[in-house]
């Protein structure tokens, strides 16, 4: 049975046909952080690729590591983490790049050339005291640009248009006088300026109220239709998910636990903790007695216990469970899943 | 906001008045300057009205002073304090107070009373120059020295400099001015004859023509040196500390993230996104600065003897010479009004956001 | 034990409970230590040091020996004993001004933020007024036309300086709290408008109004100190403020011998201001009710 919310996507919007290229590859990714109490494994051994073209997206709930990591791609941890161990190999046009050993120069050029990372809440993304065109200057100038009155102006004056806003409007402007949704929408604009391979959204939606969510989101999918960029989104929001993307990665407690095409993980997940997000989605139409929530709460990331960090909220777990922590594996062609129980999987909501 | 251009047929004025009063509200610049010239009002309404109505009123004492000297009639000694004062002392007092406002408005401030009534007004002409230069001067050094050391302190937190500049910072700004002036005087000057201080006295060796020669600008320097020293040294500290922890709250702001993840260089952030978002809460230590300063120019002047409106104060007010003193007073509370509206001016083109009240929302 | 043996206990609980807190920030702790021995050098002094009035002209100017220990000044008495006594007035002055205008203050603010309306708008004009015009020449002004014989006459001037900046700082503090849940649980209980800024609010700003009673006293040290030196207020005795102004017309800046003589109160009005400052970082820790274990 396919859920409600897969139901929105219209019969013609396909997976989007990727040319199987790598564009980004992580592997076997840890990074910790330093408090008081001990030191936070954020990620533990996280790996994953994002290919030409497609869209990922990254899910799991709030602490979960998420953020950490997308802000560990680019290089932009906070003075308290760092990388323990891991790969991250970014491609173009054939050659292979040492994310983590990338030179102070190279890092910042790498940065929103070849690799956009856009924050949530964009409220106060912007320099409150210069207009939006300089912003927009700087960006272009940081990267070896010239801005004014030259292709990197007519660009981005394309994009504000293409994010539905005003161009004329929108970069005299300060960015207090612009609404929330407004400066999100710049955001993603400037994204896309440099004309970057991938672009990573760190909660798009989060700070935004629904109607400015949808339009953000239609903008989005507008943007995929017409530009050719490779989309990594990160969320707490399955339904962004599953308008948005092509295949979707769940996280919890700093491991990947199942990653698929958006349609397989919607219609079979294979892992609890998925089945238990899906299932706890509300949608218009559906019946309320499908709700469910996940009982207990996410587990501690300075101390682990052993076996899967899952188990202590599982409907299927067993013995096994707790004793020892199940890697991800492939379980079908393209879908993987970290559970030994994945064919249990679905049982209880049948 | 409507397109009103039409002359308001009762008032004469290029908007009707209800147009022009909200016009003036939603404007941070002319609100500020309204207020600030009502403030001034304000002290020259009270400046006036408090000398003449103290016990020891300095008319009174002057009438009396003739009298008993000169031998001089009531009416004679009236008529000597109104040519002194410019104002008709035989007309009631709010009448003598229109006389004060409008002389005011021809700079007209009377003449002094010790200096066989030379007329105040050029006096000051004299006098002031000298602290505009040197408070200016000393404002300028010690704003822009403090938001350097600030900044420096904030990036290196915690660091050796970071402590040193702090304990420095604070304990130069408890000790009271003038007694930095003087343990200048004492040690530079006398205890270990570094500075030539009989020739630094005065605010300009005579004979020397001012103009912009280097001659000239070094040696009005030179005699500024030690008040603009003395005036820096007290405030640089609290502009250090305050530029620290803003530049600290700054670094923390997401636009700052934001800068580095969109590949800015370093550079460019620390001027344009931190140093120019951190400095926006030192404008409102301007203002108190500005009075702090001018306000200790009295004593500082009188210990260099720099020859500014501040010993201009002080001599009036060992002698007595009322005129000059009222005067005086009036110019200094004036030019600090001004000063803060200025810093308020500069702040609203530093700060787009307080621009006007209620910017547009999509 | 005795009802009066055990409220001595109890005072001495408290005492000892104060000095522990206040030992939590060192820096305060210096401070606080050294305000003790200003009080201690100036109120207990001087009946320990005995102050020379006769002049010895033999001895003017004289290096420290054992005789005297900081040298004599330019009339050859003892500089030692000036400065042990001279201490008296400046920090009596200053207690007094700190508390008149800190009580102004107090009130003022307070009733300023409660009752909010004209009065507010009234009280907050006149201190914008008052914080645009530069304090010391007014003050100096003022100084020529107002007879200064008492130190209260002089408290009394000089908290006229300082009230308006504590009065807004202590309307800010209010307003503040004001939006706390047990001032709106007191006002839902219609327990009155005196009640609600003593009992709820005042407690929760002791620590703040310490601290504005502190930089009201530096300030009156500033300010009488000048007014003294620039004689302007008719002191015939002998206080730092009057050492520094007679060093000044005698001159005594430009010898090379009369170093002592000058320094020495400049030393310790510094000293005694340095204290002061730093004292402050320990009075959070005193009086934040929340920091207190027993009631």
């Amino acid at each position: 049975m396919r859920p409600d919310i897969i139901r929105m996507r219209g019969p013609e919007e396909t997976v989007k046909a990727s040319s199987g290229q790598v564009v980004l590859s992580v592997e076997d990714l840890w990074l910790e952080y330093r408090v008081r109490r001990g030191v936070v494994k954020a990620t533990r051994g996280v790996s994953f690729q994002v290919k030409k073209g497609e869209s990922l997206s990254l899910i799991g709930e709030s602490g979960c590591g998420k953020t950490t990591l997308g802000l560990g791609l680019i290089r932009l941890l906070p003075r308290m983490a760092r990388v323990a161990q891991g790969r991250v190999h970014y491609f173009r046009l054939g050659q292979d790049y040492d994310v983590l050993a990338l030179s102070p120069n190279d890092l910042r050029q790498f940065r929103w050339k070849e690799c956009a990372m856009v924050f949530q809440s964009a409220l106060n993304a912007l320099n409150p005291v210069l207009r939006v065109s300089d912003q927009f200057a700087d960006t272009a100038r940081a990267h070896g640009g010239s801005f004014w009155g030259g292709e990197a102006h007519k660009r981005a004056r394309d994009l504000l248009k293409l994010v539905q806003l005003d161009p004329d409007r929108v970069l005299h402007a300060y960015p207090h006088e612009l609404s929330g949704g407004m400066r999100q929408r710049v955001l993603i604009a400037m994204g896309l300026l440099l004309d970057p391979q991938l672009i990573i959204l760190d909660e798009p939606t989060t700070a935004l109220d629904i109607l400015t969510q949808r339009a953000v989101i239609d903008v989005l999918r507008q943007l995929r239709q017409q530009l050719d960029f490779s989309l990594m989104f990160i969320s707490h929001d399955l339904s962004l998910a599953a308008e948005l993307a092509d295949r979707v990665a769940t996280m919890y407690a700093g491991i990947i636990v199942e990653l698929g095409d958006v349609y397989e993980i919607f219609e079979k997940p294979r892992h609890p903790y998925t089945e238990g997000l899906i299932h706890a989605v509300p949608t218009v139409t559906g019946d309320l007695e499908l709700l469910s929530s996940i009982p207990g709460s996410p587990p501690d990331l300075i101390e682990f216990s052993p076996g899967c960090t899952f188990a202590p909220r599982c409907p299927y777990a067993v013995e096994r469970c707790r004793e020892e922590e199940p890697s991800l594996e492939e379980v079908s062609p393209g879908h993987l899943t970290a559970c030994f129980n994945w064919k249990q999987v679905g049982s209880q909501h049948e | 906001m409507s397109a009103v251009t039409q002359p308001s047929a009762s008032s004469g004025l290029p908007l009707p008045i209800p147009v022009l009063l909200r016009r003036i509200a939603s404007n941070f610049v002319l609100r500020r300057l309204v207020r600030a010239l009502i403030t001034i009002w304000i002290v020259i309404t009270l400046t006036f009205f408090i000398i003449r109505l103290m016990p020891s009123n300095p008319v009174d004492i002057f009438i009396q002073e003739q009298m008993s000297l000169y031998g001089m009639t009531y009416d004679d000694a009236r008529a000597q304090a109104s040519a002194l004062f410019s104002i008709r002392m035989d007309r009631p007092v709010f009448n003598q107070y229109l006389d004060y406002l409008g002389n005011l408005t021809h700079g007209d401030l009377g003449k002094s009373f010790k200096s066989f009534g030379t007329p105040v007004s050029s006096m000051v002409a004299k006098f002031l120059p000298w602290t505009l230069f040197s408070v200016g001067l000393s404002l300028l050094i010690s704003f822009t020295l403090g938001m350097a050391l600030g900044m420096i302190m904030a990036y290196r937190r915690e660091s050796l400099l970071d402590h040193i500049l702090s304990t420095i910072g604070s304990v130069l700004s408890s000790v009271p001015n003038y007694l930095v002036a003087m343990v200048l005087l004492v040690f530079l000057g006398v205890q270990w004859k570094l500075l030539p201080l009989a020739q630094m006295r005065g605010s300009m060796t005579p004979g020397i023509q001012p103009g912009f020669t280097l001659e000239f600008l070094g040696d009005i320097l030179f005699h500024a040196a030690m008040p603009v020293t003395t005036y820096v040294l007290t405030t640089v500290g609290g502009w250090m500390l305050t530029m620290k922890s803003s530049t600290i709250t700054t670094l923390e702001e997401d636009y700052v993230t934001v800068a580095r993840a969109r590949g800015l260089p370093d550079s460019r952030i620390m001027t344009a996104y931190v140093g120019r978002n951190a400095m926006l809460p030192l404008f409102t230590q301007l203002a108190i600065s500005v009075g702090f300063i001018v306000g200790g120019s009295v004593l500082i002047e009188a210990i260099f003897v720099y020859q500014g409106v501040g010993k201009m104060l002080i001599d009036s007010i060992n002698q007595r010479d009322y005129p000059v003193m009222q005067a005086v007073f009036l110019i200094i509370t004036i030019a600090v009004i001004l000063a803060n509206f200025l810093a308020d001016f500069l702040y609203s083109r530093l700060d787009p956001r307080v621009r006007t009240t209620g910017g547009g929302e999509a | 034990m005795t009802a009066l043996a055990r409220t001595a206990r109890n005072i001495l609980d408290d005492v000892w409970r104060t000095l522990k807190l206040m030992a939590r920030n060192k820096v305060g702790f210096i401070g606080f230590l050294g305000l003790i021995g200003f009080i201690l050098l100036t109120f207990v002094g001087p009946s320990l040091v005995p102050l020379a009035a006769e002049s010895h002209m033999t001895d003017i100017y004289k290096p420290p020996s054992a005789q005297h220990i900081l040298g004599t000044d330019f009339q050859g008495r003892d500089i030692w004993a000036q400065i042990v006594h001279g201490g008296k007035d400046v920090l009596i002055v200053a207690f007094l001004t700190g508390i008149i205008s800190t009580t102004i203050a107090v009130t003022l603010g307070s009733l300023s933020a409660v009752l909010a309306g004209f009065f507010d708008s009234f009280i907050m004009w006149i201190t914008d007024i008052w914080l645009t015009i530069p304090n010391f020449p007014v003050l100096a002004v003022l100084a020529v036309f107002v007879k200064l014989t008492n130190v209260w006459a002089l408290a009394f001037i000089l908290s006229l300086l300082s009230w308006p900046t504590l009065t807004r700082a202590v309307r800010a503090q209010v307003l503040s709290l004001k939006q706390r849940d047990y001032v709106e649980a007191a006002r839902a209980l219609d327990l009155g408008t005196r009640h609600i800024i003593f009992s709820e609010i005042l407690p929760n700003m002791m620590s703040y109004i310490a601290i504005s009673l502190v930089f009201s006293m530096t300030s009156a040290i500033y300010a009488q100190v000048a007014l003294v030196f620039l004689g302007l207020v008719p002191f015939a005795s002998n206080n730092w403020g009057v050492m520094l102004s007679l060093a000044w017309t005698r001159g005594a800046i430009f010898y090379k011998d009369s170093l002592l003589y000058i320094m020495a109160p400049v030393t310790a009005i510094a000293l005694f201001q340095l204290t002061l400052v730093w004292m402050t970082r320990s009075l959070e820790e005193v009086f934040n009710p929340r920091l207190r274990t027993s009631v």
